[in-house]
C-alpha cells in the first residue's frame, strides 16, 4: 500500500515577528494542506497520515479550526488520519472535541485512542494520540500488545523524541527507537521534529510541510511510503510540498563583491529569492564605505526576498585612514573613538559592556561623518 | 604692542591739541580730577586704531568736541615688533587716516585703516569691525566687573596662542555639532532623569512592552483558567466513570444488604437473649420465694417451740418475783409507820421550842409593838385631816393666780377708774352754814364740802330749791375701758366662785390657811411614816407594827409577861426544847433512811415481776399470732410441701439459666453490635453520598464545559501565542532602542570626559598665568573657566566653588583685572603682548586688595604695557609706575 506521512502542521502559528509577512506564511501551511492532498492523489495513496501537532495550540479560534478542515475537505478521495501531538493533545473540552461538535467531513479522521484501526484490507493503523502535552510514559509501548488480523500490515503513528536523539522535540514524550521492530510494526510514523529524518528503515520523522523556523529544515517535505507487505522493508521517498525555503546563513563581510556573489549564487537557485526566507548575521571589520554598501545590499536583498531578518550588530565599523582625513577626526572626537576601541577590546568588561564600546564607536564615526557633510 | 603717543584736538575737552606725557613700557598711570577727559582719552585711542576715518557714527558724534565745527583729530604712537607706527586720522570734518612706521608714511585713507587693523591683528567685521583680545584687554569705565565676555575671533587668536603651547584643538565646530546630535537623539527619547521621554521611540517602545505583557498576563490567566477547568473536566469526568461503575455500585449495595442481615440477625439474638434472661430472672425469683416461705413456716415452727419453753420458764419465775414483791411491799409499809412515828414527834418538839422562841420575841418586842401601834394611829390621823383639807382646798379654795387676777383686774378697773376721774371735771360742792343736809349728791344728802370727779351723770339736788343733773361730756374709750375692766373683774370674781373682792380676800385668807395646816400634816407624816423611795411610808409603818404585833397573836400576855420575869427558866425550858427537837430529827432521819431503802427494793421487785410478766405476754402473744398462721394441726404437713416447692422452683430456675446462658453465648458483643450498626449507617450513606455526587457531577461537568466552550472559542491558545511573539517583538525592540541609547551614553560621556580633560589642558596656561596674580589676593584660590574662557567660578578652599555671579563687584572685578592680565601675560608670552588698558578700575576694592592689586599690576607690567586711568589720586597714591600727564601742546 501507499500512504503520505506528514506531521507538525502547526496550524495557526502567529509568525507576527515577520511583520506584513506574517499572512502569507499562515496561509502557506494551510496550502501546504492542498500540496498534500495532490500528493496523495499524485502517488496513489488513499491515506495521509498526521503524525500530530495539526494545530500550534489546544486552544485555537473556531476559524483557525475550520481553514485546515476545508483545506481538507476538497479532497474527498483522500482519508485524512489527524493524530493528536503535545501542541494539540486530546483532552475532555479540548480542541478534538470541539472539531467534532463543529462537524468534521467524512474524511477526515481523528486518532483519539489507541485502539488499531483498519487502512484498508491489508493495513492496519496503531495510533498512539497523546492525551497531555508531556507524557511521562512511552505510548507506543501499547502497540506491541495491540492486536491486529493475522498477516496484517501495521502501521504506527505517534508523536514524540526518540530517546537517543539530540533533544530537538518539544516534549519529553518518549519514542523507543526500536518500537517498530517490537511491535512487529512495517512502518512507524512519528512527529515533533521538524525535520524529515530517518531513525531506522521502518522509522522516520516526516518534518514539517511547510518549515515554521530557522534552523529545521529549509524546505516544506511529506513522505511517500510504499509498503508491500507486512515483513518488508517500506520505500519512504521525501517529497518537498512546501512554499517557502527558509535559510539561515553567518557572513563574515570582506568587501562588496563577496556580497554581490552571495546574491549571484542565491538568484541563481532554481526557486525564487521572493520565496526565500533568509536570516543573516553579518560579522566583520567593515569601513564607512563598506558599511554602507552593506546596507544598501541589504536593503536591496530584503525587497527581493520573502522575509529578511539580517543583523548587522556584528560588523566592526572601522573607518580607514582616508575616511578619517576626509572627516577631519581629531582632537576630542579621535580621543574618545581611541578610548571606545580601547572599551572594545578590554576582555575585563562584559560581552554587553564591549557590544556598547563597539555601537558607541560606530556611532561616533557616523556622527562625525555627518558632521563633516554638514560643515562642508 | 606697547603705546607711545596719544594727542587729541577737537575731542571732548581737549578743543586744542593736547598730548598724553610719558607713555612707556610697563606700568603706566594717569591720575586726574573727574571731567579732565580720560575715558575721552580712552575712547579716542579705541576710536583711532579700530574705526574707520570715515565713520561718522554716534559714538564718533560723541567724540567730538560740543559745538566745535573742528574736525577731531587723534593720534596714536605704538611700538610693534620692533616697528614705531604712528596713526593720524581725522574725524567729522577734513576726514582722513594716515599711518606711519618709522616716520615713513606707508598708508592713507581707507588702506590706513585696514592696514592699522592688519598689523594689530583684527578683524573686519562688515562696517565694524571685531577688536579681538584688544577688546577684551581694555576695560571701559564701569566694566572692569563685567563678566568677560570674548569674541568668537578673540577666542580664536586666544585658542592658537594655547593649542600652540597644549598642541590640542577642542575640537571646535564639528566636535560641538556631534555632541549637540548626540545630545539631541538622547533628549527626544529621555529625561533629564533618564526616564524614557513621553513621545520618543524608547517610551513607545517600553509602553508597547507593557501593554504586550499585561495583555498576554491577562490572556494567560485566562488560559491558566482554561486549563484549570480542562484539568478540572478531566478529573470529573475520571470521578464519573468511577462512580457510573456498575460493579461497584452493586457490590455496595450487595455488602449493604449482607451488613443489614447480619445486623438484624444479631439484634435478634440480643432480644432472644433478653427474653431468657428475664425468665431466668423469673425462675429465681420463684426459687427465692419458695425457699422463703419454706424458711418462713420453718422459723414459725422453731418459734413456737421456743416460745413455749420459754413459757414454761418464765411462769416460773414470776411466781419467785411475786412473792419478793409481797416481802418487799410489807417491809415499806413498816418504814413508813416509823417515819410517821417520827414525824409527829418532831413537829411536836417543833411546836413547843417555837411556842418558847415566840414567848421571847415576843417579851422583847411588846413595848416596840404598842409603840408602833400608836405612832401609826398618829400618821392615820394625820393622814385623814390632810385629806379633808385637800378636799376643802380643791372644792373652796382660791388659788394666788386666782387671787392674783382678781386683785390685777380689781386695779384695772380702779385704774380705769381715776384715769377717767383724773380727766373728769371736778364738781365742788361748798356747803354753806345751813347747807348741811340739804344737798345730796347722788340722792345722798352731804354734810360738807364735796368734791368729786364727775365722770358720769351726777346729780346734785339742792332740797327745795334745784337739782342739778351734771352729764360730763362723754369719753366713750374711758367708759369703754371702764366697762371692759369691770367685765374682766366680774368674770375673774365668778371664776373663783365669789361675788366681791373683799369675798375673795377671804376666801384667799382662808386658803392660805387651810393650805398651811396641811403642809405642817404632811411634815409630821414624813416623820411618822417616811417614805423611801416613793414608797408609802404608812403602809411600811402599819407593816412594822403588824410585824411586831404578830408574834403576839396566839400568846397570852400572862405567859408573855412569865417569860419577861422568868428568863431563867425560861432559858432552861428553850434549852430542853431543842434538845427534844434534835433527838426527834435523828430519829426522823433513820425512818426516811429506812423507807427509802424499803421503797427501792419494792420498786426492784416490782420492775422484775413486771418484766416478766411483759416477757410472758410477748411470749404468749408471739405464740399465739404463730399458732394462728400455723396450727398444729397442718404445719408439718406444709413444711413438706413447701420443701417439695422449693426443690421444684431450683429445678426450673437451673433450666432457664442453662437456656439463657446458651442464648447470651449466641449474640455478639455491644461493640460487634454497634459496629454492624455503624457499618450499615456508613454503607448507606455512601451509596447516597455516591448518588448525590453524581448529580453534582453531573451538574458540574456541564457548567465546566459550557466555560470551556466559551473560552476554548475565543481561541485563548492561538492569542496567548501571538502575545507571545508580540512581547517578543517588544522586548527586542526595547533592548535594541535601550543599547542604543546606552551607545549614545557611553558616546555623549566619552566625548565630554574628552573634551573636559582637553578643556582642562586648554585653560591651563591661562590658570597658570592667572595663578600668580590670583595666590595674591586669595591664596590657594582657583578660577574656573568655560570654554568660552569666561570665568565660571572661584574656589577659595571651601568644597563648593562660588559662582562668579555671587562675588561681590569688588571681587569681581578684581578676578576680571587678573584674568585680562593672564590674558595679556598669554599674548606677551607668545609674542604678541598688547597693552591692558584699565579706565576708573578698581572702584570697589578696599584698601587692602587695593594694594594687592598694585602688586598684581606692577607684576603684570613686567611682561606688557598697563595703562590705568584714575581719578582717585589718594587710592592710588602709592600705585608707582610711570605717570602720564595730558597737556596742551603749546606747554609740551
Amino acid at each position: 500500500m501507499r500512504l503520505i506521512h506528514s506531521a507538525d502542521w502547526q496550524i495557526g502559528k502567529p509568525f507576527l515577528r515577520f511583520g506584513e509577512k506574517a499572512e502569507r506564511l499562515r496561509t502557506a501551511r494551510l496550502d501546504a494542506i492542498e500540496a498534500l492532498g495532490r500528493l496523495a492523489i499524485e502517488e496513489g495513496a488513499s491515506h495521509v497520515l498526521v503524525a500530530g501537532d495539526i494545530f500550534d495550540s489546544d486552544a485555537p479560534t473556531t476559524a483557525t479550526m475550520r481553514q485546515p478542515l476545508e483545506r481538507m475537505r476538497n479532497f474527498p478521495t483522500v482519508t485524512w488520519n489527524l493524530l493528536p501531538g503535545n501542541h494539540d493533545c486530546h483532552r475532555p473540552g479540548g480542541v478534538w472535541e470541539r472539531l467534532e461538535a463543529l462537524g468534521l467531513p467524512s474524511n477526515v479522521r481523528p486518532l483519539l485512542s489507541p485502539e488499531p484501526l483498519a487502512l484498508d484490507a491489508r493495513a492496519w493503523l496503531l495510533p498512539a494520540p497523546l492525551g497531555s502535552r508531556a507524557e511521562s510514559r512511552d505510548l507506543t509501548a501499547a502497540m506491541e500488545q495491540a492486536a491486529t488480523p493475522e498477516g496484517a500490515i501495521r502501521i504506527g503513528l505517534a508523536h514524540g523524541s526518540i530517546t537517543n536523539f539530540r533533544a530537538e522535540g518539544d516534549a519529553s514524550n518518549p519514542v523507543d527507537p526500536d518500537r517498530a521492530a517490537k511491535a512487529g510494526l512495517a512502518y512507524l510514523g512519528l512527529g515533533d521534529w521538524h525535520r524529515t529524518q530517518s531513525i531506522n528503515a521502518r522509522t522516520w520523522y516526516a518534518g514539517t510541510p511547510e518549515p515554521d523556523r530557522h534552523d529545521s529544515q529549509t524546505d516544506g517535505q511529506a513522505l511517500v511510503v510504499s509498503i508491500e507487505s507486512a515483513s518488508a522493508d517500506p520505500v519512504v521517498t521525501p517529497r518537498t510540498v512546501g512554499t517557502f525555503r527558509w535559510r539561515s546563513d553567518a557572513i563574515v563581510v570582506s568587501d562588496a563583491q563577496q556580497l554581490a556573489d552571495l546574491e549571484t549564487r542565491w538568484r541563481q537557485d532554481a526557486e525564487p529569492l521572493s520565496r526565500l526566507v533568509l536570516r543573516l548575521a553579518l560579522s566583520g571589520t567593515v569601513s564607512l564605505t563598506l558599511r554602507d554598501q552593506t546596507r544598501e545590499w541589504s536593503e536591496r536583498l530584503a525587497a527581493s526576498v520573502c522575509h529578511l531578518d539580517c543583523d548587522l550588530g556584528g560588523l566592526q565599523l572601522r573607518p580607514d585612514a582616508a575616511e578619517l582625513d576626509a572627516i577631519d577626526f581629531d582632537g576630542v572626537l579621535r580621543q574618545a573613538a581611541e578610548r571606545l576601541a580601547a572599551r572594545v577590546k578590554d576582555l575585563s568588561l562584559s560581552e554587553a559592556e564591549r557590544r556598547v564600546a563597539e555601537a558607541a564607536l560606530d556611532h561616533l564615526y557616523v556622527e562625525a561623518h555627518a558632521a563633516r557633510e554638514a560643515t562642508a | 604692542m606697547i603705546v607711545t603717543h596719544l594727542a587729541v584736538s577737537g575731542v571732548g575737552r581737549f578743543r586744542t591739541r593736547h598730548v598724553v606725557k610719558g607713555l612707556g613700557p610697563g606700568l603706566n598711570l594717569l591720575c586726574a580730577p573727574n571731567e579732565h577727559g580720560k575715558s575721552t582719552l580712552f575712547r579716542a585711542l579705541q576710536t583711532c586704531l579700530f574705526t574707520r576715518h570715515g565713520s561718522s557714527s554716534e559714538d564718533i558724534r560723541l567724540l567730538s568736541t560740543l559745538g566745535a565745527q573742528l574736525p577731531a583729530s587723534i593720534e596714536v604712537g605704538f611700538q610693534l615688533n620692533g616697528a614705531h607706527y604712528k596713526v593720524h586720522k581725522s574725524f567729522m570734518q577734513s576726514r582722513s587716516s594716515r599711518l606711519f612706521k618709522d616716520d615713513r608714511l606707508i598708508a592713507e585713507g581707507r588702506p590706513a585703516d585696514e592696514e592699522v587693523w592688519r598689523i594689530l591683528g583684527v578683524q573686519e567685521n562688515g562696517r565694524s569691525v571685531d577688536e579681538s583680545t584688544f577688546g577684551l584687554l581694555w576695560v571701559k569705565q564701569g566694566a572692569s566687573f563685567d563678566a568677560i565676555r570674548t569674541s568668537d575671533t578673540a577666542r580664536s587668536t586666544l585658542s592658537r596662542l594655547i593649542e600652540a603651547e597644549v598642541g590640542q584643538v577642542l575640537g571646535g565646530v564639528r566636535g560641538e555639532r556631534v555632541r549637540q546630535s548626540i545630545a539631541s537623539q538622547l533628549a527626544r527619547e529621555e529625561t533629564d532623569t533618564g526616564r524614557p521621554r513621553a513621545g520618543g521611540d524608547w517610551k513607545r517602545a517600553v509602553d508597547a512592552e507593557e501593554q504586550a505583557r499585561a495583555s498576554l498576563a491577562q490572556t494567560q490567566e485566562t488560559l491558566r483558567q482554561l486549563e484549570s477547568d480542562l484539568q478540572a473536566l478531566e478529573r470529573m469526568l475520571r470521578r464519573q466513570r468511577e462512580l457510573e461503575d456498575a460493579a461497584t455500585a452493586a457490590s455496595m449495595r450487595a455488602e449493604l444488604e449482607r451488613t443489614t442481615q447480619e445486623r438484624d440477625a444479631a439484634e435478634r439474638a440480643h432480644v432472644a437473649a433478653e427474653i431468657a434472661g428475664g425468665e431466668e430472672q423469673r425462675a429465681a425469683l420463684e426459687h427465692e420465694r419458695a425457699v422463703k416461705q419454706h424458711e418462713a413456716l420453718a422459723a414459725i415452727d422453731a418459734r413456737i417451740r421456743v416460745a413455749r419453753e420459754q413459757l414454761a420458764e418464765r411462769s416460773a419465775e414470776r411466781a419467785g418475783f411475786e412473792e419478793e414483791c409481797r416481802t418487799a411491799k410489807q417491809t415499806l409499809t413498816a418504814c413508813e409507820a416509823r417515819l410517821a412515828e417520827a414525824d409527829a414527834a418532831l413537829a411536836t418538839a417543833e411546836r413547843a421550842r417555837d411556842r418558847l422562841a415566840r414567848l421571847a420575841i415576843a417579851a422583847a418586842g411588846a413595848s416596840e409593838a404598842a409603840a408602833l401601834r400608836k405612832r401609826l394611829d398618829d400618821a392615820r390621823a394625820a393622814r385623814d385631816r390632810r385629806a379633808m383639807l385637800s378636799e376643802t382646798l380643791a372644792r373652796d379654795g382660791l388659788s394666788a393666780k386666782q387671787m392674783q387676777g382678781i386683785e390685777d383686774t380689781a386695779r384695772d378697773l380702779e385704774l380705769r377708774r381715776q384715769q377717767q376721774a383724773a380727766r373728769a371735771p371736778q364738781v365742788t360742792i361748798r356747803l354753806e352754814a345751813d347747807g348741811a343736809q340739804r344737798v345730796r349728791v347722788q340722792g345722798e344728802a352731804i354734810d360738807g364740802d364735796r368734791s368729786l370727779p364727775v365722770t358720769g351723770a351726777v346729780q346734785i339736788a339742792i332740797d327745795g330749791i334745784a337739782a342739778i343733773d351734771i352729764v360730763p361730756a362723754a369719753s366713750a374709750d374711758d367708759a369703754r375701758h371702764i366697762e371692759e375692766a369691770r367685765k374682766a373683774l366680774e368674770t375673774a370674781l365668778r371664776k373663783a366662785g365669789v361675788s366681791s373682792l373683799a369675798e375673795a380676800r377671804a376666801r384667799r385668807a382662808a386658803t392660805e390657811a387651810m393650805e398651811s395646816e396641811r403642809r405642817e400634816l404632811e411634815a409630821t407624816l414624813r416623820v411618822l411614816a417616811p417614805s423611801a423611795d416613793g414608797a408609802d411610808g404608812l403602809a411600811a409603818l402599819e407593816r412594822r407594827a403588824a410585824a411586831a404585833a404578830a408574834p403576839l397573836a396566839d400568846l397570852s400576855e400572862d405567859e408573855v409577861r412569865a417569860a419577861a420575869e422568868q428568863p431563867e427558866k425560861f432559858a432552861a425550858e428553850r434549852e430542853q426544847a431543842d434538845q427534844r427537837r434534835a433527838q426527834c430529827r435523828e430519829a426522823q432521819a433513820q425512818a426516811q433512811a429506812a423507807l427509802l431503802n424499803a421503797r427501792t427494793a419494792v420498786a426492784a421487785a416490782d420492775m422484775k415481776l413486771a418484766a416478766c410478766r411483759n416477757e410472758l405476754a410477748r411470749l404468749e402473744a408471739s405464740l399465739e399470732t404463730d399458732i394462728r398462721t400455723a396450727p398444729d394441726t397442718d404445719r408439718a404437713a406444709r413444711l413438706d410441701a413447701l420443701a417439695e416447692a422449693v426443690g421444684a422452683a431450683a429445678r426450673h430456675l437451673a433450666t432457664a439459666r442453662e437456656k439463657a446462658a446458651v442464648l447470651r453465648a449466641a449474640v455478639p458483643s455491644d461493640e460487634q453490635r454497634a459496629a454492624l450498626s455503624a457499618r450499615v449507617k456508613r454503607l448507606g450513606e455512601a451509596i447516597r453520598n455516591r448518588e448525590s455526587e453524581q448529580q453534582r457531577l453531573r451538574e458540574d461537568i456541564a457548567a465546566s464545559r459550557a466555560r470551556i466552550a466559551a473560552n476554548g472559542g475565543q481561541g485563548l491558545g492561538q492569542r496567548a501565542a501571538e502575545l507571545e511573539e508580540t512581547l517578543a517583538i517588544a522586548e527586542r525592540e526595547r533592548a535594541r532602542i535601550e543599547a542604543g541609547l546606552a551607545a549614545l551614553r557611553l558616546l555623549r560621556n566619552t566625548i565630554d570626559a574628552c573634551r573636559d580633560e582637553a578643556r582642562e589642558a586648554y585653560l591651563t596656561p591661562i590658570k597658570r598665568g592667572m595663578q600668580p596674580f590670583l595666590h595674591t589676593l586669595f591664596p590657594g584660590a582657583e578660577a574656573q573657566f568655560d570654554e568660552t574662557l569666561a570665568i565660571e567660578s572661584l574656589r577659595r578652599g571651601a568644597p563648593e566653588a562660588e559662582p562668579f555671579g555671587y562675588l561681590s563687584h569688588g571681587t569681581r572685578e578684581q578676578i576680571a583685572i587678573m584674568v585680562r592680565l593672564a590674558f595679556g601675560g598669554l599674548l606677551a608670552a607668545r609674542g604678541q603682548p598688547a597693552p591692558v588698558l584699565l579706565d576708573d578700575a578698581l572702584v570697589f576694592s578696599d584698601d587692602d586688595r587695593i594694594e594687592c592689586m598694585f602688586d598684581v599690576l606692577t607684576q603684570a607690567a613686567e611682561k606688557h604695557q598697563v595703562i590705568v586711568l584714575t581719578c582717585r589720586s589718594r587710592a592710588f597714591g602709592s600705585f608707582g609706575g610711570r605717570q602720564i600727564t595730558v597737556e596742551p601742546e603749546e606747554m609740551a
